[in-house]
């Protein structure tokens, strides 16, 4: 592979916390609120270990096939016809992904920030830009990414923080009132934000100058993922307490628009929220649509990227106009979380298994 | 009479008109043919001299005539015979008028070798006074040479060419007396406390001022020359064992392929630059030997161009623009202090007017009720939408900017009282304006000026415009979305070969020491290694320790 | 490279100059920033074309509804026409809130704007009526803020907005800015704010909202307005019992005790609360919760009527301290007894019990604020501790 091409470590690790942050920190608190109540912050705690396992044995798999793609072992290790199918549902599950947070996206920008602008436009106007940001490969791509989480997750963790002046502290109690059984069917439904990291570590693994320090940097990501989201979900919880936090929409900014700071320039927080969330949702979404259309561009073994990405958007701005209502969305997420779960906790174990297995035969022989 | 010549004339009235137009155009293409044939004659006898078609002969009026075509008959080109004394040999000068030092022909020249009292021994002929010439005359340098091509070029700087009869060499006498200005304080890049010096426009001097504050052998000053028509003397200057080769060999490569008459002034940063459509400056223009200096030092190249008094720096990248000279003399708590303000008021040179449009017009919910209800009753009676009151202001300032620039230094005065007063207050008081526009174009103004690189503040200015309108179409969300096309774009840039963010985005762990540099200054004893992102020979630039 | 790049910006200016779909100026905008709600005093039609009356397809003509707006006038003229009023006033009448301020956004220019909102007041009658369903229009709303504060008024509350004040100000301002410095103080119900409000109504909690009175040019917040877990007002609260509740609520933030002067009984003495901790239990005994409240008030002097008593004599202290533990711990039964009659757990001792006996909780919470809340029994342990006399001794 071309050295140029070789990505470090350290830029892994901040692509996949981008990747994994987008949208779902506005739709997570009311999923697990409904869940599991005042414990709300529990399963995103222990989510994490969960993302943990199957990014090892993702990590696992691909330290098998230290000099192809996941695209490529998949073929490899289920013949032609067998690894394509796996990389098309691979490929569906992110471009699902994609349009899905996309969706939740344009629907909060909406009605927080902009109401009669057309949904179509607020989508493209986010989508597009990633055709030029494509132009050159995957390398500028990474330095975007890397250029914009350094002050926009500042920022962003400023703002968050602020939100502590806010919080109640009766709003954690009980604990575990209704023993742990709530939390742990939390748990589920958290994937969706922890995932990304062990769909990504297949792909990038044959180009990285340093796998063995992955283990290491990828722990840190998820440490830093979890922080997060925990941050958030304690400060959402703490600012409305469970049984509000079910029942609004996007709970996440409307519990910023309960923390006002008098006398400051800065005085409603949700509105500087939401404007730093574009750059951190953007950052998440380039690297969705990239590594998507990189998919297909090791699927079809085609040259450039850039004209898929220009295919690939039309479709996700169809795809995320298709559901009509909240409902419909809410459906679609909680189907794309079991395929994802599919993905990184039966597929991907199987494939090692598997791959053990031939290695196994292989040495014997 | 007239009785008489009017019939006549009224007879043949026609056909003389005819006859006489006829003549008339003859007349006029005569005198267009003759116009013609003047250009040609001059052009055959002014034909564009190419020095290599001439051969050094024995003879000198041979050559001199030769040398007389090469210099195009010039009344500046001085040619002055004279006889040898003792043998009584013809000789002859040629040099430049008002470039050669005319005391040292006298002195050191002339009276040298018409002078009798040298030698007594009469059987010298022509090659032996060829032997003892250099002998002969006192001044500094003397070379020969049988290139008619190199004298010339000599000649033209100053220099003296002296040819001896029946000799067929050159020698060349350096008489040069270059008239130049003093090296005088910088004019764009002042400092507090930092040396006064600047590069002035000759490289010589230049050189000169480089060469002293690295007393080092391995300062490399390589020449060439660049342009068809002007031979524009050029110098790459690198510092051995610290640049990493790649970099030379680059700008060396893009400095030889470049096909031009002559490099007017700095375009030739923008000939060899990466990306010439981008609005973001790819090289870097210095006035200050110590920042030169400083940054060949880092493992930058340096390119001096003669006649220019600024010098380019390459490789740049963002984070190189945002510094000043005054950073590493400070204590590096306010260092980083003023670099970090930098970079913030720089960002909101850049966006603060479309911020302003994106909430008055979009979101007044992002700032506090009272200020709100301030701006309101400002805009009340506005007749402009906020997007065209912003961009009339803005407008204003960018014609403010450009004529301050352009206008004599005795009518700036005028044009600060007038932009002052009538924009400031007359506007507001005529209600075609609000007044936190003018505190916003103000603040922005300001914001633009103390940026430190010049051609940066140019892309800022100009990038402004754009988001302009992205955030009147789109309030907040438009400005973002346009502010994060411009981050496409700067991630997308590279200086030869080097990402321009790069010292902004470390690319793993063992890069993190160019952190040190970037957003914040560091204590100059912790900056213990060269910038890494450009891969410097000998990364480790100090040992506090030892 | 560059046609490519020529294309990418052809489309992305097409969008932008054919955007502007939210643009409006900041002047243009109708800045809501309190709003009246009352029943209309007659269904009969205003005036010939009757402007108020809400295009509504269903419902009555309940409601009207009073919007307060700042007058945007230029700072020179405002110098010459200094007597007028810095507010405009519009109203309209419907059943659906949202109707009403489609009502109101046909008549001016400027469309209704909530962002900016300060407060938002109830008649009395409307509160006895509930609501709850009031309510529902400004949490929906996505450009309502959740710090919006809520006020009940005796009278009308169209009054209360469009009442002229003594000073220069947009009524709603200046009632916000005054409730934001009088909320420390013990005899004003401090939960006032739309978020909270909402999430009371959610958790079937009872609650209590602040009074405003408008006479003789003045504003007085006072007293509080008791809301049942069904959302209607069901009585008031006396100042009192207001700080009764804020103790057992831990919600204290400064206050003032007069008690009769121990010296001179005719006399008072008076002490000034500057810290303070207070813990309220919920213990289960045998199925059975009773409450506890342990208190310890620490303060000084603030006023001491009787000159010929030195203020730092022990004996002196203690009998005053006496007194104050017996007012304190007065005023907190009264209060809580004034709840127990009300049947409105105001002071947010459900959720205490929920959090500390959840399993107890998911037996009674149906029973709680009707059958359970009016007979818990409460303990009261008050401790004063008078740190310094001030100034002088």
């Amino acid at each position: 592979m071309n050295p140029s091409t070789r990505i470090t470590p350290l830029q892994f690790l901040v692509l996949t916390i981008s990747i994994t942050f987008g949208t779902s920190i506005l739709t997570l608190p009311r999923k697990l609120a409904k869940i599991a109540g005042e414990n709300m912050w529990m399963p995103v705690l222990l989510g994490a270990f969960v993302i943990y396992f199957s990014f090892r044995i993702s990590l696992q798999l691909a330290a098998l096939f230290p000099n192809y793609t996941s695209v490529a072992y998949h073929r490899l290790l289920l013949g032609n016809f067998g690894g394509t199918l796996l990389n098309i549902y691979l490929l569906t599950l992110m471009v699902l992904v994609t349009a899905l947070f996309l969706r939740l996206f344009v629907t909060a920008i909406k009605i927080y920030l902009l109401d009669l602008t057309p949904l179509i436009v607020v989508t493209s106007l986010l989508t597009l830009p990633v055709i030029y940001a494509a132009q050159y490969g995957l390398i500028p791509v990474l330095r975007l990414v890397q250029f914009i989480i350094l002050p926009a997750y500042s920022l962003f963790l400023a703002l968050i923080l602020l939100g502590f002046l806010s919080v109640k502290t009766t709003n954690y109690q009980p604990v575990l009132a209704e023993g742990i059984k709530p939390v742990l069917l939390g748990i589920p439904s958290t994937w969706m934000s922890y995932s990304g990291i062990e769909l990504l570590i297949g792909f990038l693994y044959s180009s990285i100058t340093r796998p063995k320090a992955l283990v290491k940097f990828g722990l840190a990501a998820i440490v830093i993922i979890a922080g997060l989201y925990l941050l958030i979900s304690l400060i959402t919880l703490g600012i409305l307490g469970a049984k509000n936090t079910m029942h609004i929409l996007v709970p996440t900014i409307m519990a910023y628009r309960s923390v006002e700071i008098p006398d400051t320039f800065v005085e409603r927080l949700d509105g500087y929220l939401m404007v730093i969330w574009i750059a951190i949702c953007f950052d998440a979404q380039i690297g969705w649509i990239y590594f998507s259309s990189a998919i297909i561009k090791q699927m079809f073994d085609v040259e450039y990227v850039r004209p898929i990405v220009a295919l690939l958007i039309p479709i996700i701005i169809y795809l995320v106009m298709l559901p009509p209502n909240i409902q419909a969305i809410d459906k679609l997420s909680s189907l794309v979380n079991l395929a994802g779960i599919v993905w990184g906790l039966i597929i991907l174990p199987l494939l090692l298994i598997l791959a053990l297995w031939k290695r196994k035969r292989n040495d014997e022989c | 009479m007239n009785k008489k010549i009017k019939p006549w004339s009224q007879a043949h009235s026609a056909k003389t008109f005819a006859t006489l137009r006829n003549l008339q155009s003859t007349i006029h293409h005569a005198k267009d043919i003759e116009q013609d044939i003047r250009i040609l004659a001059r052009q055959l006898k002014e034909q564009t001299v190419t020095t290599q078609i001439y051969q050094l002969d024995k003879n000198i009026e041979t050559n001199l005539r030769h040398l007389q075509k090469v210099f195009s008959d010039g009344d500046d080109v001085i040619i002055r015979r004279l006889l040898v004394s003792p043998a009584r040999q013809k000789a002859a000068l040629i040099y430049i008028e008002d470039m050669a030092d005319q005391a040292v022909i006298n002195n050191h020249i002339i009276a040298k070798l018409t002078c009798s009292c040298f030698g007594v021994d009469n059987n010298r002929n022509s090659d032996n006074l060829a032997g003892s010439i250099t002998n002969i005359l006192t001044a500094g340098s003397l070379t020969e040479t049988m290139e008619i091509q190199q004298a010339v070029q000599r000649v033209l700087l100053g220099d003296t060419l002296l040819l001896l009869d029946g000799v067929p060499t050159l020698y060349i006498i350096a008489t040069r007396n270059v008239k130049l200005r003093s090296v005088s304080p910088p004019d764009t890049e002042p400092t507090v406390t930092g040396p006064r010096d600047s590069f002035i426009e000759d490289l010589r001097t230049n050189i000169t001022l480089v060469r002293r504050r690295v007393n080092n052998p391995n300062l490399v000053i390589k020449k060439s020359v660049v342009g068809q028509r002007s031979h524009t003397e050029i110098a790459v200057t690198y510092l051995k064992g610290v640049v990493n080769y790649k970099y030379v060999c680059e700008v060396e490569r893009r400095l030889n392929n470049l096909q031009i008459d002559m490099p007017e002034n700095l375009a030739i940063q923008n000939l060899i630059a990466d990306h010439p459509h981008s609005p973001f400056p790819t090289t870097q223009q210095t006035e200050r030997p110590d920042r030169f200096v400083s940054a060949l030092l880092k493992g930058r190249v340096g390119i001096i161009i003669d006649g220019m008094p600024f010098a380019v720096l390459v490789p740049t990248v963002l984070s190189d623009l945002f510094k000043a000279t005054d950073d590493y003399q400070e204590k590096w708590m306010t260092a980083t202090a003023i670099r970090l303000l930098r970079y913030i008021v720089a960002f909101f040179a850049l966006s603060i007017p479309a911020m302003y449009i994106a909430i008055t017009a979009f979101h007044p919910a992002m700032i506090p009720t009272p200020l709100a209800l301030a701006i309101g009753i400002s805009r009340e009676g506005v007749p402009f939408p906020s997007f065209l009151e912003a961009l009339i202001m803005i407008s204003f300032l960018e014609i403010m900017h450009e004529a301050g620039i352009r206008l004599p230094r005795t009518v700036g005065q005028a044009v600060s009282i007038v932009g002052g007063l009538v924009i400031g207050d007359a506007t507001v008081r005529a209600g075609l304006v609000s007044s936190p526009l003018v505190i916003i174009t103000s603040f922005t103004a300001i914001a633009t000026f103390s940026i430190p690189d010049y051609r940066l503040a140019l892309a800022i200015r100009l990038l402004r415009m754009p988001l302009m309108a992205a955030a009147a179409s789109f309030g907040m969300y438009g400005l973002m979305i346009a502010l994060l096309i411009i981050f496409i774009h700067l991630s997308n840039l590279e200086s030869f070969g080097e990402p321009y963010l790069a010292p902004l985005i470390p690319q793993s762990l063992l890069r993190l020491d160019d952190l040190k540099d970037t957003y914040i200054v560091a204590p100059t004893s912790v900056r213990t290694v060269r910038p890494t992102y450009l891969e410097p020979e000998d990364l480790t630039r100090q040992d506090p320790t030892k | 490279m560059l046609k490519n790049f020529a294309g990418i910006l052809l489309l992305v200016l097409t969008l932008f100059i054919t955007g502007c779909w939210d643009r409006r100026e900041i002047e243009n905008r109708g800045y809501v920033l309190g709003v009246g709600i009352d029943h209309v005093e007659s269904t009969e039609p205003k005036g010939q074309y009757d402007l108020d009356k809400a295009a509504q397809a269903a419902g009555r003509r309940k409601y009207k509804i009073t919007f307060e707006l700042p007058k945007f006038r230029k700072q020179e003229a405002s110098k010459e026409l200094s007597s007028g009023q810095s507010h405009l006033i519009w109203s309209a009448e419907g059943e659906s809130l949202f109707a009403a301020t489609r009502a109101v956004s046909a008549k001016v220019y400027f469309a209704p704007f909530f962002e900016d909102i300060q407060i938002i007041v109830f008649s009395e009658q409307v509160g006895k009526e509930g609501i709850r369903d009031i309510l529902d229009f400004f949490q929906r709303d996505a450009e309502m803020r959740r710090r919006v504060k809520l006020l009940v008024t005796p009278g009308r509350a169209e009054e209360v907005l469009s009442a002229k004040l003594q000073v220069e100000e947009v009524n709603s301002m200046f009632i916000a800015k005054t409730m934001n410095s009088v909320s420390k103080y013990p005899h004003f119900s401090s939960e006032t704010e739309l978020g909270q409000v909402a999430s009371f109504l959610r958790n079937h909690q009872s609650f209590t909202l602040p009074l405003v009175v408008v006479e003789n040019k003045e504003v007085r917040l006072t007293k509080a307005a008791v809301f049942n877990n069904q959302g209607k007002m069901i009585g008031k609260l006396n100042e009192l019992e207001v700080m009764g509740g804020k103790i057992l609520r831990k919600n204290l933030q400064k206050g003032i005790v007069t008690v009769p002067n121990p010296a001179n009984p005719s006399k008072l003495a008076v002490f000034e609360i500057l810290e303070h901790s207070i813990k309220v239990d919920s213990l289960l005994v045998d199925n059975q919760i009773n409450f506890v409240v342990k208190a310890v008030f620490i303060g000084t002097i603030a006023e001491n009527m009787e000159p010929k008593q030195s203020a730092i004599d022990s004996s002196f202290l203690k009998k005053l301290e006496q007194e104050l533990v017996d007012y304190i711990s007065a005023i907190i039964r009264s209060g809580y007894r004034k709840q127990q009659l009300l049947h409105a757990d105001v002071s947010e001792l459900n959720s205490l019990v929920y959090r500390q006996h959840p399993h107890y909780w998911k037996q009674i919470k149906d029973r709680w604020d009707e059958e359970i809340f009016p007979t818990v029994p409460l303990e009261v342990d008050i401790k004063v501790n008078i740190a310094r006399p001030v100034l002088m001794d």
